[in-house]
């Protein structure tokens, strides 16, 4: 059964010890954002911060994602499942969307203020890094946009920075959905685009904003998809735009439909691990209401090196999206890795080589796509015996099946992202990158037994009556693993069946 | 790293490791040998079926298994139909992969010379 | 204090909980090895294998220094140390070397056993792995030999497979130390090269034979250094060279000057396959064997990582590159040689003094005689990463390496003919193309308007914030001791010392 709202969740999370209640005071300053910051580093379980100073009755929290464990928790699966079923998982509710349901009354509407009462500093939002140009209500949270002429609504999490009492300010790319709405359809009419900033939901409802999900298509049908249960929405009560019933805080306002009407934001310490994208004029959100439950939890997320929140959407979102590419394009495709330690800049996937050069047209096909193409700059491709959610193969891999030569190909002139940290400056604001190509496989005019190397893994270069007698034996030996249910468990994949 | 079993590599399929060769030679009643070949394929080996072969074997299932792997050069005849000599030959590739299907030999004389070749400049390995 | 022997080692790991003993009946024929492979595979502890089919009194180890934790015991340090600490104590010691002693009576020739009584197939010799060319005597293991007409003697670690009772086969590349003296001498003068392959002693004795350490220079020079203390030898029983005189098993015999070859191989190999086939190799011939009572043999089962040999390249192979940059003025603040990447990669940290630094450390090291040839890729960093953190130097790698500048290839490049993915052809002629990757910030970008700045929680915060958060972690209920780490890492962080 799905997870009500973020508080049903944080329940979840806690009983699996993934959760720690920080009853000290807190400061909003910095302090709250060091904290989730070093529970991401140290792979810890999410802290939520009960006390913070200056908003009493206001929480915070974060890193409530951050790890496959809180993933499989998120979609009830056993925190203890390995990366490839989490990822799996996902994958298969992806493809069955599940429509919204509309109702009258939504908790996150249980106080409600507007007009010249908003004021965006009552809000519990953090100062996230030291240096960052503002207080960042909106870092793990989405933006609700409708279309201007059809029923889409698009959710997307996009950063917003706190201006003034009345005023966010934001980056709306061009090449991503909200710009698709803004640029093409609310700007030409001079139109004023609503939207609704939504923050604090159970996470799958947020996370489907963090992914591309294609032009058209509600991501809110995929979150029903991927809770199993429809997302309640109610109605917004001062634009025409429903949002989550049960979130924390809905933020709503509109864009003027001009490009005159910006505002300076950034710098902030963005996904990639880094603060790349400087201060620059960017699009200023101007606010009609503010909505909230009693006693509300504020989740912010701020990103930095990984694994954070961010690293594991795209390693799960991101990776369904392209598996999505390659099985439409009928690549024997096996496993695909999104390494959440290398941001989404590396795809790792396994293939059973049906033919040469695959490899580059996995690479074209993904490096092509509007979704995530954009963020990759390599692509390794391995054989069927890796394993590529374990890094520690793939380096190993890379390390001795990757020729340097023969087994790269660099694409050249490909489309670069601002918040890129290796472009230059120059790459970054005309968008100008390359790509490249990693084929880890081995030719297939190599001959079998003249050419092709033997692997000597335990699993590789014993026969099945050898691999047997020592796991049974394992624990007999003084040993702690309990290799026999390891080998009742994965016997049927070496068995070449 | 490889803490759990993973898929094995498809062409590689069809190499089937060893049984145990003092089970063989328990159910079968006769000796257990093998070679390893040096060319790609068994194509040099088929040419020397039925002939009298000098080349070098491994001892699989002798009486003293301190033995076993001792290499013996030998005299012999050999098929790859697998029962049409006494004992059994395994056949193994350069890279040590098993040949499926059992070959069959007869060993005319066995000693403890081994296989000496000359020396190849060039090739390094 | 150094350990004496293989046993006092052992014993010391046991302590440690980085070995057991296994006292069940455990066959030589692949059971041994798999166990050791196994144990390699999950990290465990090292088998200690104390009764062996077939062999009553003999044991079979493996697994001896197989991570940071056996190399900082095997050097008498604590364990649970930062690699980079242990290394760096590995590469002060290497720079003074202590001379040997020579002692008359020695436990390695407690038995002793020459001519028709030699048979190679009594020693407990394991079958490693399924389909390998034979059975290895030695696999953790050294040869020494004597130079011809100096007093150099040269210990290198290679593998030996049993042909028959009195023969053992191996490889001899020409461009080794034992290569340069057999092709370069003995084959020239049609003399006999005497060797000795010396089976099981303390770790710090062996590992120094697995690298390089330039001609002339006798490795058990090193050996005393590392270990603080001179390393005993004996003479041998039947050749004219000494061995360590508390090895467990001395096998003696002579390379004959003649260019006659015997199959050898495949076995598998440190790169985690087996590529290399059967081919004509060396014939060792044997004249005597020596052992100590109840003798320990030793068994690297190589394979994937981690195992002894990504171990040893992680200590030694680092060592020397460590060196040549030291030398050659590279502002070098670390170098990691990753075990998951089998020593063909190395991670170079650095103050970056001018451009293209990334590119003079790559020829530097790629050029080297020593460690030159198993480099296939390296990685350079800027100083702010820790080259031990595999997640750090790969998170680097995917946000600072510019995919068409940061990257260049060096083509027709040596290669060794184990290396995985070279095609048969260019195994044969030994011809690959190593490669580079620069991580670091190019230094025509501003620090202010182009550098971007790291999000970690030790970057992005003042340091009061971090102090504050670090002193109360525990408090909140999180279990790392934060404190701690800060008190001991602010240094770092601060700027004022490297």
């Amino acid at each position: 059964m799905a997870y009500r709202d973020l508080r049903d969740f944080l329940d979840a999370l806690e009983r699996h010890g993934e959760l720690i209640r920080i009853k000290d005071e807190v400061d909003w300053d910095m302090e709250a954002g060091g904290i989730i910051r070093l529970a991401c580093q140290l792979n810890a379980p999410a802290p939520l911060m009960e006390n913070i100073k200056d908003y009493p009755g206001q929480r915070m929290m974060g890193g409530y994602f951050s790890n496959y464990r809180k993933a499989a928790i998120a979609i009830g699966l056993d925190p203890d499942s390995d990366r490839a079923t989490v990822l799996d998982a996902y994958h298969q509710r992806i493809k069955h969307p599940i429509k919204p349901i509309i109702v009258n009354r939504g908790a996150c509407q249980e106080n409600v203020i507007t007009g010249d009462e908003v004021n965006l500093f009552d809000i519990v939002s953090p100062m996230p890094h030291d240096g960052d140009a503002g207080r960042y209500i909106a870092t793990w949270q989405f933006i609700a946009t409708p279309d201007y002429d059809t029923d889409w609504i698009n959710w997307g999490m996009y950063r917003q920075m706190i201006q003034n009492e009345r005023i966010l300010g934001g980056l709306v790319m061009p090449m991503q959905d909200i710009g698709y709405q803004f640029y093409t359809k609310y700007l030409p009419n001079k139109k004023p685009m609503p939207w609704a900033t939504v923050i604090g939901t159970e996470p799958i409802t947020t996370i489907v904003s963090a992914a591309p999900y294609g032009i058209g298509r509600s991501e809110v049908d995929w979150a029903g998809g991927l809770r199993l249960e429809p997302v309640e929405l109610v109605k917004c009560v001062t634009q025409p735009l429903y949002v989550p019933a049960n979130a924390e805080f809905i933020i709503e306002g509109y864009v003027n439909p001009t490009l005159e009407d910006r505002a300076y934001e950034g710098p902030w310490g963005e996904y990639s691990g880094y603060r790349t994208s400087p201060r620059a004029p960017r699009t200023a959100f101007h606010v009609t209401a503010i909505t909230y439950r009693n006693n509300p939890i504020h989740t912010h997320s701020p990103l930095g090196v990984p694994v954070d929140d961010s690293h594991m959407a795209f390693a799960i979102l991101c990776r369904s999206d392209m598996l999505n590419v390659l099985e439409d394009n009928a690549i024997p495709v096996l496993g695909l890795h999104v390494p959440p330690e290398m941001v989404g800049h590396t795809v790792v996937v396994s293939i059973k080589k049906p033919q040469s050069n695959l490899a580059n047209l996995i690479a074209s096909l993904l490096f092509g796509t509007k979704n995530t193409g954009m963020a990759i700059r390599d692509v390794i491709v391995c054989d069927e015996d890796v394993d590529v959610y374990d890094l520690d193969q793939v380096l190993h891999v890379l390390a001795t099946k990757w020729h340097p030569r023969r087994g790269t190909t660099f694409y050249d002139n490909q489309v670069g992202m601002p918040l890129t940290p290796y472009l230059s400056m120059e790459e970054r604001i005309w968008g100008k990158s390359a790509r490249n190509v990693y084929d880890c496989t081995w030719p297939l005019d190599w001959s079998p037994t003249r050419d092709i190397p033997v692997r000597s893994s335990f699993w590789d270069i014993y026969s099945e009556r050898v691999i047997e007698g020592v796991c049974h034996q394992w624990q007999r030996l003084g040993y702690k693993e309990d290799m026999k249910k390891v080998w009742e468990t994965g016997k049927k994949l070496v068995s070449w069946e | 790293m490889h803490e759990r079993p993973n898929r094995r590599l498809a062409v590689h399929k069809g190499f089937s490791w060893g049984e145990d060769p003092y089970e063989i030679k328990k159910k079968e009643g006769r000796e257990v040998y093998d070679t390893i070949i040096l060319d790609d394929s068994r194509d040099k080996l088929l040419g020397e079926q039925d002939k009298e072969v000098t080349f070098s074997i491994r001892l699989l299932a002798p009486e003293n298994r301190r033995m076993k792997y001792c290499f013996r050069m030998v005299k012999a005849k050999i098929s790859q139909e697998p029962k049409k000599y006494k004992d059994i030959l395994l056949v193994r590739s350069q890279r040590g992969l098993l040949f499926p299907g059992n070959w069959s030999i007869e060993i005319l004389e066995m000693s403890k010379d081994l296989q000496w070749v000359a020396h190849t400049t060039g090739v390094l390995t | 204090m150094a350990f004496r022997d293989i046993r006092g080692y052992i014993s010391s790991l046991v302590d440690s909980g980085e070995a057991i003993r296994i006292k069940e009946e455990i066959d030589w024929d692949l059971g041994a090895s798999a166990i050791v492979r196994l144990a390699n595979q999950l990290g465990s502890p090292a088998p200690i294998m104390e009764n062996i089919k077939d062999y009553p009194g003999c044991s079979l180890a493996g697994a001896l220094f197989s991570n940071y934790r056996r190399a900082a015991i095997a050097i008498g340090l604590d364990p649970d140390l930062h690699p980079s600490e242990i290394l760096n104590l590995y590469h002060r010691r290497s720079k003074h070397p202590i001379k040997s002693l020579i002692v008359d009576k020695a436990p390695c020739q407690e038995n002793v056993i020459t001519g028709d009584d030699i048979n190679l197939l009594e020693l407990c010799a394991p079958y490693i792995h399924e389909g390998d060319g034979g059975r290895y005597l030695g696999s953790w293991q050294f040869i020494a030999t004597p130079d011809y007409d100096t007093d150099w003697i040269n210990w290198g670690m290679c593998h030996l497979m049993v042909h028959n009772e009195t023969t053992l086969g191996g490889l001899l590349l020409p461009q080794e130390d034992i290569g340069i003296m057999f092709y370069g001498k003995y084959l020239p003068n049609k003399k006999p090269m005497p060797w000795a392959a010396v089976i099981g002693t303390e770790p710090l004795t062996t590992i120094v034979s697995a690298a390089p350490y330039g001609r002339g220079k006798s490795e058990v020079d090193w050996a005393g250094g590392l270990r603080l203390e001179p390393v005993e030898l004996v003479k041998c029983v039947s050749q004219p060279l000494y061995v360590p005189a508390n090895a467990e098993i001395i096998i003696e015999g002579v390379v004959d000057p003649d260019v006659l070859r015997l199959y050898e191989g495949p076995v598998g190999e440190y790169t985690g396959y087996r590529t290399s086939p059967r081919m004509p190799r060396v014939a060792y011939r044997v004249t005597a064997i020596t052992f100590r009572n109840n003798p320990i043999n030793c068994v690297a089962c190589l394979g994937v990582p981690t195992d002894d040999s990504d171990m040893m390249a992680a200590v030694l192979a680092r060592s020397d590159m460590l060196t040549t940059m030291e030398i050659n003025g590279i502002p070098v603040v670390d170098i990691s040689i990753p075990p998951q990447m089998v020593s063909h990669a190395a991670i170079v940290s650095v103050g970056k003094p001018h451009s293209n630094v990334a590119n003079r450390i790559a020829t530097l090291l790629f050029g080297t005689k020593n460690t030159g040839m198993n480099l296939q890729q390296l990685f350079v960093c800027d100083e702010d990463i820790d080259v031990f953190d595999i997640k750090q130097v790969l998170h680097a790698f995917a946000t600072k390496c510019h995919p068409k500048k940061g990257i260049t290839y060096y083509d027709n490049q040596p290669a060794t003919p184990l290396l995985p993915h070279l095609s048969y052809e260019d195994r044969l002629l030994g011809r690959t193309t190593k490669v580079v990757f620069d991580c670091t910030w190019p230094l025509e970008w501003s620090p202010t308007r182009d550098i971007p700045v790291r999000g970690t929680f030790w970057d992005m915060y003042a340091e009061r914030t971090i102090e504050k958060i670090c002193n109360k972690w525990q408090e909140w209920g999180y279990p790392q001791d934060m404190k701690r780490v800060w008190e001991e890492g602010k240094e770092r962080a601060s700027w004022k010392k490297k």
